[in-house]
Protein backbone atom coordinates (compact mmCIF):
# COMPACT_ATOMS: atom_id res chain seq x y z
CA UNK A 1 0.00 0.00 0.00
CA UNK A 2 1.44 3.85 -0.86
CA UNK A 3 1.05 6.36 1.71
CA UNK A 4 -1.67 8.07 -0.93
CA UNK A 5 -4.25 4.83 -0.17
CA UNK A 6 -3.47 5.45 3.52
CA UNK A 7 -4.01 9.11 3.21
CA UNK A 8 -7.10 8.82 1.04
CA UNK A 9 -10.65 10.67 1.99
CA UNK A 10 -12.78 9.73 4.18
CA UNK A 11 -15.53 9.27 1.42
CA UNK A 12 -13.46 6.91 -0.70
CA UNK A 13 -12.01 5.00 2.49
CA UNK A 14 -14.64 2.29 2.33
CA UNK A 15 -14.79 1.92 -1.42
CA UNK A 16 -10.95 0.91 -1.43
CA UNK A 17 -11.42 -1.00 1.52
CA UNK A 18 -13.74 -3.37 0.18
CA UNK A 19 -12.23 -3.30 -3.33
CA UNK A 20 -9.05 -4.87 -1.67
CA UNK A 21 -10.88 -7.12 0.52
CA UNK A 22 -13.02 -8.85 -2.36
CA UNK A 23 -10.41 -9.75 -4.55
CA UNK A 24 -8.29 -10.92 -1.12
CA UNK A 25 -11.55 -12.95 -0.31
CA UNK A 26 -12.29 -14.81 -3.60
CA UNK A 27 -8.78 -15.93 -3.56
CA UNK A 28 -8.77 -17.44 -0.41
CA UNK A 29 -12.00 -19.52 -0.39
CA UNK A 30 -11.08 -20.57 -3.34
CA UNK A 31 -8.12 -21.72 -2.86
CA UNK A 32 -8.24 -23.19 0.82
CA UNK A 33 -11.50 -23.97 0.44
CA UNK A 34 -12.27 -24.77 -2.58
CA UNK A 35 -15.23 -23.08 -3.20
CA UNK A 36 -16.65 -21.30 -6.32
CA UNK A 37 -16.46 -18.03 -7.25
CA UNK A 38 -20.14 -17.26 -7.57
CA UNK A 39 -20.38 -19.03 -4.16
CA UNK A 40 -17.18 -17.12 -2.72
CA UNK A 41 -18.61 -13.99 -3.88
CA UNK A 42 -22.07 -15.01 -1.75
CA UNK A 43 -20.34 -15.72 1.42
CA UNK A 44 -18.27 -12.05 0.82
CA UNK A 45 -21.39 -10.23 0.28
CA UNK A 46 -23.11 -12.12 3.51
CA UNK A 47 -20.25 -11.40 5.60
CA UNK A 48 -19.81 -7.91 4.45
CA UNK A 49 -23.40 -7.41 5.74
CA UNK A 50 -22.55 -8.91 9.22
CA UNK A 51 -19.30 -6.82 9.52
CA UNK A 52 -22.16 -3.77 9.00
CA UNK A 53 -24.05 -5.38 11.38
CA UNK A 54 -21.50 -5.74 14.27
CA UNK A 55 -19.98 -2.75 13.85
CA UNK A 56 -23.53 -0.65 13.87
CA UNK A 57 -24.73 -2.69 16.45
CA UNK A 58 -21.90 -2.53 19.00
CA UNK A 59 -20.87 -6.00 19.14
CA UNK A 60 -17.26 -5.35 17.74
CA UNK A 61 -16.33 -2.75 20.38
CA UNK A 62 -12.22 -3.56 20.35
CA UNK A 63 -10.39 -4.78 17.89
CA UNK A 64 -7.81 -7.45 18.64
CA UNK A 65 -6.31 -7.91 15.20
CA UNK A 66 -6.42 -5.51 12.16
CA UNK A 67 -10.35 -5.16 10.47
CA UNK A 68 -9.10 -7.07 7.29
CA UNK A 69 -8.23 -9.76 9.23
CA UNK A 70 -11.17 -9.90 11.34
CA UNK A 71 -13.02 -9.39 8.51
CA UNK A 72 -10.96 -12.30 6.83
CA UNK A 73 -11.84 -14.97 9.85
CA UNK A 74 -15.32 -14.05 9.27
CA UNK A 75 -15.78 -14.98 5.39
CA UNK A 76 -13.27 -18.01 6.23
CA UNK A 77 -15.82 -18.87 9.00
CA UNK A 78 -18.91 -18.88 6.88
CA UNK A 79 -16.59 -20.56 4.52
CA UNK A 80 -15.94 -23.44 6.86
CA UNK A 81 -19.84 -23.50 7.29
CA UNK A 82 -20.86 -23.47 3.64
CA UNK A 83 -18.69 -26.14 3.11
CA UNK A 84 -20.03 -28.34 6.15
CA UNK A 85 -23.40 -27.35 5.41
CA UNK A 86 -26.07 -30.03 7.17
CA UNK A 87 -22.49 -30.96 9.34
CA UNK A 88 -22.58 -27.32 11.25
CA UNK A 89 -24.39 -26.51 14.02
CA UNK A 90 -22.91 -23.35 14.85
CA UNK A 91 -24.36 -20.37 14.76
CA UNK A 92 -23.22 -17.49 13.37
CA UNK A 93 -22.27 -15.76 16.86
CA UNK A 94 -20.33 -19.14 17.56
CA UNK A 95 -18.39 -18.90 15.07
CA UNK A 96 -17.18 -15.70 15.52
CA UNK A 97 -16.38 -16.86 19.41
CA UNK A 98 -14.53 -18.87 17.48
CA UNK A 99 -12.30 -17.22 15.85
CA UNK A 100 -8.42 -17.90 15.31
CA UNK A 101 -5.80 -15.55 14.08
CA UNK A 102 -2.35 -16.73 13.37
CA UNK A 103 -0.92 -13.33 13.89
CA UNK A 104 3.01 -12.60 14.51
CA UNK A 105 4.07 -12.26 18.14
CA UNK A 106 4.55 -9.25 19.03
CA UNK A 107 6.85 -10.64 21.90
CA UNK A 108 8.77 -12.45 19.11
CA UNK A 109 9.20 -9.16 16.98
CA UNK A 110 10.22 -6.96 19.96
CA UNK A 111 13.33 -9.97 20.26
CA UNK A 112 14.17 -9.65 17.15
CA UNK A 113 14.74 -6.11 16.89
CA UNK A 114 16.59 -5.98 20.50
CA UNK A 115 19.07 -8.15 19.15
CA UNK A 116 22.42 -6.81 18.97
CA UNK A 117 22.52 -3.16 19.76
CA UNK A 118 19.18 -2.97 19.22
CA UNK A 119 16.79 -0.67 17.09
CA UNK A 120 15.21 2.36 18.86
CA UNK A 121 11.48 3.10 18.28
CA UNK A 122 12.86 5.91 15.80
CA UNK A 123 14.76 3.47 13.57
CA UNK A 124 11.93 0.89 13.70
CA UNK A 125 9.45 3.58 12.68
CA UNK A 126 11.75 4.78 9.40
CA UNK A 127 10.65 1.23 8.24
CA UNK A 128 7.11 2.74 8.06
CA UNK A 129 8.21 5.24 5.84
CA UNK A 130 9.77 2.72 3.42
CA UNK A 131 6.98 0.07 3.73
CA UNK A 132 4.26 2.73 2.24
CA UNK A 133 6.65 3.38 -0.62
CA UNK A 134 7.67 -0.06 -1.58
CA UNK A 135 8.21 -0.48 -5.81
CA UNK A 136 5.94 -2.64 -7.65
CA UNK A 137 5.59 -5.52 -7.22
CA UNK A 138 6.97 -5.78 -3.81
CA UNK A 139 4.69 -3.30 -2.41
CA UNK A 140 1.77 -5.84 -3.84
CA UNK A 141 3.26 -9.37 -2.92
CA UNK A 142 4.79 -7.92 0.81
CA UNK A 143 1.90 -6.35 1.70
CA UNK A 144 -0.63 -9.45 1.02
CA UNK A 145 2.13 -11.94 2.83
CA UNK A 146 3.15 -9.97 5.54
CA UNK A 147 0.18 -7.66 5.86
CA UNK A 148 -2.63 -10.08 4.73
CA UNK A 149 -1.21 -13.51 5.87
CA UNK A 150 -1.75 -14.25 2.11
CA UNK A 151 -0.27 -17.93 0.78
CA UNK A 152 2.07 -17.99 -2.20
CA UNK A 153 -0.35 -19.62 -4.21
CA UNK A 154 -3.43 -17.14 -3.06
CA UNK A 155 -0.89 -13.82 -3.81
CA UNK A 156 -0.48 -15.34 -7.13
CA UNK A 157 -4.34 -15.86 -7.90
CA UNK A 158 -4.92 -12.07 -6.87
CA UNK A 159 -1.88 -9.87 -8.41
CA UNK A 160 -1.81 -12.01 -11.30
CA UNK A 161 1.34 -13.94 -11.21
CA UNK A 162 2.39 -17.07 -12.56
CA UNK A 163 2.04 -19.15 -9.95
CA UNK A 164 3.59 -20.03 -6.27
CA UNK A 165 7.18 -20.31 -7.34
CA UNK A 166 7.15 -17.08 -9.28
CA UNK A 167 6.03 -15.09 -5.94
CA UNK A 168 8.06 -17.22 -3.62
CA UNK A 169 11.18 -15.86 -5.62
CA UNK A 170 10.31 -12.14 -6.19
CA UNK A 171 9.37 -11.64 -2.23
CA UNK A 172 12.16 -12.82 -1.58
CA UNK A 173 14.44 -10.13 -4.04
CA UNK A 174 12.10 -7.66 -2.32
CA UNK A 175 13.00 -8.30 0.99
CA UNK A 176 16.32 -8.53 0.04
CA UNK A 177 15.86 -4.80 -1.27
CA UNK A 178 13.91 -3.77 1.55
CA UNK A 179 16.76 -4.80 4.02
CA UNK A 180 19.04 -2.99 1.76
CA UNK A 181 16.95 0.30 2.29
CA UNK A 182 16.79 -0.16 5.89
CA UNK A 183 20.25 -1.01 6.44
CA UNK A 184 21.37 2.15 4.33
CA UNK A 185 18.67 4.25 6.38
CA UNK A 186 20.32 2.84 9.77
CA UNK A 187 23.45 3.23 8.56
CA UNK A 188 22.68 6.79 7.88
CA UNK A 189 21.03 7.54 11.25
CA UNK A 190 24.59 6.87 12.65
CA UNK A 191 26.42 9.85 10.01
CA UNK B 1 14.84 -23.81 -1.33
CA UNK B 2 17.81 -21.69 -1.07
CA UNK B 3 19.38 -20.63 1.95
CA UNK B 4 18.23 -17.14 2.09
CA UNK B 5 14.30 -18.42 1.72
CA UNK B 6 15.37 -21.41 4.02
CA UNK B 7 16.56 -18.54 6.69
CA UNK B 8 13.34 -16.53 5.82
CA UNK B 9 11.01 -19.38 6.07
CA UNK B 10 12.32 -20.29 9.59
CA UNK B 11 12.69 -16.02 10.87
CA UNK B 12 8.27 -16.26 10.15
CA UNK B 13 8.59 -20.11 12.17
CA UNK B 14 10.00 -18.08 15.32
CA UNK B 15 7.94 -14.86 14.48
CA UNK B 16 4.79 -16.70 14.85
CA UNK B 17 5.57 -18.52 18.08
CA UNK B 18 5.63 -21.61 16.21
CA UNK B 19 9.57 -23.05 17.70
CA UNK B 20 9.99 -24.61 20.95
CA UNK B 21 11.60 -22.85 23.39
CA UNK B 22 15.06 -24.86 22.23
CA UNK B 23 14.54 -24.57 18.82
CA UNK B 24 14.12 -20.13 19.75
CA UNK B 25 17.01 -19.96 21.94
CA UNK B 26 18.89 -21.07 19.15
CA UNK B 27 17.61 -19.30 16.36
CA UNK B 28 18.04 -16.21 18.69
CA UNK B 29 21.62 -17.46 18.85
CA UNK B 30 22.61 -17.45 15.27
CA UNK B 31 21.23 -14.16 14.84
CA UNK B 32 23.59 -12.51 17.51
CA UNK B 33 26.40 -14.23 15.53
CA UNK B 34 25.92 -13.19 12.70
CA UNK B 35 25.16 -9.59 12.14
CA UNK B 36 24.10 -10.17 7.74
CA UNK B 37 21.17 -12.40 8.75
CA UNK B 38 20.38 -10.29 11.86
CA UNK B 39 20.23 -6.63 9.77
CA UNK B 40 17.96 -9.31 7.53
CA UNK B 41 15.58 -10.03 10.85
CA UNK B 42 15.40 -7.03 12.08
CA UNK B 43 14.30 -5.49 8.30
CA UNK B 44 11.55 -7.93 8.56
CA UNK B 45 10.73 -7.86 12.10
CA UNK B 46 10.63 -3.75 11.48
CA UNK B 47 8.41 -4.51 8.35
CA UNK B 48 5.66 -6.62 9.68
CA UNK B 49 5.49 -4.51 13.18
CA UNK B 50 5.17 -1.26 10.69
CA UNK B 51 2.07 -3.49 8.47
CA UNK B 52 0.48 -4.52 11.51
CA UNK B 53 0.40 -1.15 12.85
CA UNK B 54 -0.54 0.57 9.66
CA UNK B 55 -3.17 -2.07 9.08
CA UNK B 56 -4.82 -1.72 12.36
CA UNK B 57 -4.73 2.14 12.54
CA UNK B 58 -6.49 2.05 8.71
CA UNK B 59 -8.86 -0.56 10.07
CA UNK B 60 -9.71 1.57 13.03
CA UNK B 61 -10.69 4.11 10.73
CA UNK B 62 -12.51 2.14 8.21
CA UNK B 63 -14.44 0.62 11.51
CA UNK B 64 -15.33 4.30 12.16
CA UNK B 65 -16.37 5.24 9.28
CA UNK B 66 -18.99 2.29 8.94
CA UNK B 67 -20.26 3.40 12.11
CA UNK B 68 -21.27 6.79 10.57
CA UNK B 69 -22.58 5.44 7.18
CA UNK B 70 -26.08 4.49 6.64
CA UNK B 71 -26.35 0.93 5.52
CA UNK B 72 -27.16 1.99 2.01
CA UNK B 73 -24.04 4.41 1.16
CA UNK B 74 -22.49 1.39 2.92
CA UNK B 75 -23.61 -1.17 0.36
CA UNK B 76 -23.15 1.70 -2.60
CA UNK B 77 -19.21 1.35 -0.98
CA UNK B 78 -18.87 -2.31 -0.61
CA UNK B 79 -20.46 -2.54 -3.83
CA UNK B 80 -23.62 -4.84 -2.77
CA UNK B 81 -26.34 -5.37 -4.31
CA UNK B 82 -29.18 -2.62 -3.12
CA UNK B 83 -31.19 -3.68 -0.21
CA UNK B 84 -34.82 -3.83 -0.70
CA UNK B 85 -36.44 -1.65 1.47
CA UNK B 86 -39.58 -3.00 2.89
CA UNK B 87 -42.54 -1.83 4.80
CA UNK B 88 -44.94 -3.55 6.27
CA UNK B 89 -48.28 -2.12 4.99
CA UNK B 90 -50.87 -3.94 7.33
CA UNK B 91 -53.31 -0.88 6.96
CA UNK B 92 -53.19 -1.93 3.00
CA UNK B 93 -53.12 -5.51 3.43
CA UNK B 94 -56.42 -5.50 6.03
CA UNK B 95 -58.11 -2.91 3.14
CA UNK B 96 -57.24 -5.21 0.83
CA UNK B 97 -58.74 -8.08 2.79
CA UNK B 98 -62.04 -6.30 2.92
CA UNK B 99 -61.91 -5.69 -0.65
CA UNK B 100 -61.52 -9.48 -1.79
CA UNK B 101 -64.53 -10.16 0.61
CA UNK B 102 -66.31 -7.45 -1.52
CA UNK B 103 -64.66 -8.99 -4.94
CA UNK B 104 -66.14 -12.39 -3.59
CA UNK B 105 -69.09 -11.42 -2.97
CA UNK B 106 -69.37 -9.64 -6.53
CA UNK B 107 -68.46 -12.09 -7.96
CA UNK B 108 -70.37 -14.80 -6.45
CA UNK B 109 -73.60 -13.73 -8.31
CA UNK B 110 -71.89 -15.25 -11.72
CA UNK B 111 -72.27 -18.66 -12.65
CA UNK B 112 -69.95 -18.91 -15.49
CA UNK B 113 -68.37 -22.09 -16.71
CA UNK B 114 -65.80 -23.47 -14.17
CA UNK B 115 -62.75 -22.05 -16.67
CA UNK B 116 -64.62 -18.82 -16.68
CA UNK B 117 -65.10 -18.82 -12.97
CA UNK B 118 -61.42 -19.85 -12.10
CA UNK B 119 -60.09 -16.94 -14.02
CA UNK B 120 -62.72 -14.70 -12.33
CA UNK B 121 -61.43 -15.80 -9.08
CA UNK B 122 -58.09 -14.88 -10.15
CA UNK B 123 -59.34 -11.76 -11.73
CA UNK B 124 -60.90 -11.19 -8.06
CA UNK B 125 -57.98 -12.24 -5.08
CA UNK B 126 -55.56 -10.46 -7.44
CA UNK B 127 -55.52 -7.96 -5.03
CA UNK B 128 -55.90 -9.77 -2.21
CA UNK B 129 -52.02 -9.29 -1.06
CA UNK B 130 -51.51 -6.73 -3.62
CA UNK B 131 -47.85 -6.80 -2.63
CA UNK B 132 -46.75 -6.98 1.37
CA UNK B 133 -43.84 -5.71 0.60
CA UNK B 134 -43.34 -2.33 -0.89
CA UNK B 135 -40.17 -1.85 -3.50
CA UNK B 136 -38.62 1.55 -2.83
CA UNK B 137 -35.60 0.93 -4.34
CA UNK B 138 -36.16 0.05 -8.29
CA UNK B 139 -33.02 -2.54 -8.54
CA UNK B 140 -32.78 -5.30 -11.36
CA UNK B 141 -34.59 -7.67 -9.22
CA UNK B 142 -37.53 -5.27 -8.25
CA UNK B 143 -38.45 -4.46 -11.74
CA UNK B 144 -37.99 -7.46 -13.54
CA UNK B 145 -40.40 -8.81 -10.98
CA UNK B 146 -42.80 -5.82 -11.06
CA UNK B 147 -43.08 -6.52 -14.91
CA UNK B 148 -43.98 -10.05 -14.48
CA UNK B 149 -46.48 -8.67 -11.67
CA UNK B 150 -47.93 -6.64 -14.01
CA UNK B 151 -48.30 -9.56 -16.83
CA UNK B 152 -50.76 -10.91 -13.97
CA UNK B 153 -52.63 -7.94 -13.31
CA UNK B 154 -53.16 -7.64 -17.04
CA UNK B 155 -53.28 -11.26 -17.98
CA UNK B 156 -50.94 -10.30 -20.48
CA UNK B 157 -48.54 -13.09 -21.68
CA UNK B 158 -49.30 -15.94 -18.74
CA UNK B 159 -47.28 -18.99 -20.55
CA UNK B 160 -43.94 -17.37 -20.47
CA UNK B 161 -44.96 -15.19 -16.99
CA UNK B 162 -45.77 -17.87 -14.89
CA UNK B 163 -42.53 -19.82 -16.50
CA UNK B 164 -40.51 -17.21 -14.89
CA UNK B 165 -42.59 -17.25 -11.88
CA UNK B 166 -42.03 -20.59 -11.18
CA UNK B 167 -38.49 -20.76 -11.75
CA UNK B 168 -37.92 -17.40 -9.25
CA UNK B 169 -40.41 -18.82 -6.97
CA UNK B 170 -38.05 -22.37 -6.44
CA UNK B 171 -35.26 -19.83 -5.67
CA UNK B 172 -37.75 -17.58 -3.65
CA UNK B 173 -38.13 -20.71 -1.45
CA UNK B 174 -35.32 -22.46 -1.57
CA UNK B 175 -32.80 -22.47 1.86
CA UNK B 176 -30.54 -20.15 0.48
CA UNK B 177 -30.93 -16.73 1.05
CA UNK B 178 -30.95 -14.84 -2.72
CA UNK B 179 -32.45 -11.87 -4.83
CA UNK B 180 -35.87 -13.41 -4.26
CA UNK B 181 -36.17 -14.52 -1.02
CA UNK B 182 -37.95 -11.09 0.36
CA UNK B 183 -40.64 -11.69 -2.80
CA UNK B 184 -41.36 -14.82 -1.40
CA UNK B 185 -44.99 -13.50 -0.98
CA UNK B 186 -45.36 -11.73 -3.86
CA UNK B 187 -43.84 -14.25 -6.15
CA UNK B 188 -46.01 -16.86 -4.56
CA UNK B 189 -49.15 -14.75 -4.80
CA UNK B 190 -48.76 -13.37 -8.19
CA UNK B 191 -47.97 -17.22 -9.43
CA UNK B 192 -51.01 -18.66 -7.71
CA UNK B 193 -53.31 -15.64 -9.43
CA UNK B 194 -51.75 -16.62 -12.60
CA UNK B 195 -52.13 -19.68 -12.80
CA UNK B 196 -56.09 -19.20 -12.10
CA UNK B 197 -56.00 -16.61 -14.65
CA UNK B 198 -54.72 -19.29 -16.85
CA UNK B 199 -57.76 -21.55 -15.77
CA UNK B 200 -55.45 -23.91 -13.92
CA UNK B 201 -56.71 -24.93 -10.30
CA UNK B 202 -54.58 -27.59 -9.23
CA UNK B 203 -51.38 -25.62 -10.46
CA UNK B 204 -53.15 -22.71 -8.40
CA UNK B 205 -53.34 -24.67 -5.43
CA UNK B 206 -49.98 -26.68 -5.48
CA UNK B 207 -48.42 -23.08 -5.55
CA UNK B 208 -50.03 -21.89 -2.79
CA UNK B 209 -49.54 -24.89 -0.82
CA UNK B 210 -46.17 -24.53 -1.42
CA UNK B 211 -46.43 -20.58 -0.02
CA UNK B 212 -48.09 -21.59 2.90
CA UNK B 213 -45.17 -24.01 3.79
CA UNK B 214 -42.76 -21.48 3.35
CA UNK B 215 -44.08 -18.36 4.34
CA UNK B 216 -43.54 -16.80 7.78
CA UNK B 217 -46.64 -14.52 7.43
CA UNK B 218 -49.87 -15.46 9.37
CA UNK B 219 -51.56 -12.82 6.61
CA UNK B 220 -50.71 -14.67 4.04
CA UNK B 221 -50.79 -18.07 5.01
CA UNK B 222 -54.87 -17.18 6.46
CA UNK B 223 -55.76 -15.81 2.53
CA UNK B 224 -53.77 -18.89 0.85
CA UNK B 225 -55.96 -21.19 2.97
CA UNK B 226 -59.10 -19.13 1.71
CA UNK B 227 -58.57 -18.95 -1.85
CA UNK B 228 -57.64 -22.51 -1.61
CA UNK B 229 -60.92 -23.39 -0.13
CA UNK B 230 -62.33 -20.89 -3.18
CA UNK B 231 -60.95 -23.07 -5.82
CA UNK B 232 -62.18 -25.96 -4.64
CA UNK B 233 -65.64 -24.67 -3.96
CA UNK B 234 -66.04 -24.17 -7.43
Amino acid sequence: MTKEEFNIPDDKLLGQFFDKERSKILAVLRNRLSISTEDAEDIYQDACIALFDNIKNGKLKTLTCSLSTYFTQICLNRGYNFVNRGHSTASFDQMLDNTQYDEYGLAQLEAVLGLGDGLSQEQTAMMRDIVQDLPYPCEDILWAYYGDDLSMKEIADVIGFNGADSVKSKKSQCMSRLKERFTRIIKSFYE
Amino acid sequence: MSNIENFDARLELFLKNKMTKEESNIFLGELQDNPDLRERAQAMAAAIKNMKELKYERGQRVASRIEQVSERSFREAAQLPKKTMVISLRSIVKMSIAACFIGVISFGGYRYYIYNETVALGNSYYAAIPTELVVRDADDVSSQLTLLFNNVKDGNDLDNTILKLQEKFSQAISEDYNDYTNYINDIGWNLAIAHLKDGERDDAIKTLELLISHTESDIVIEKCKKLIEEIKGL
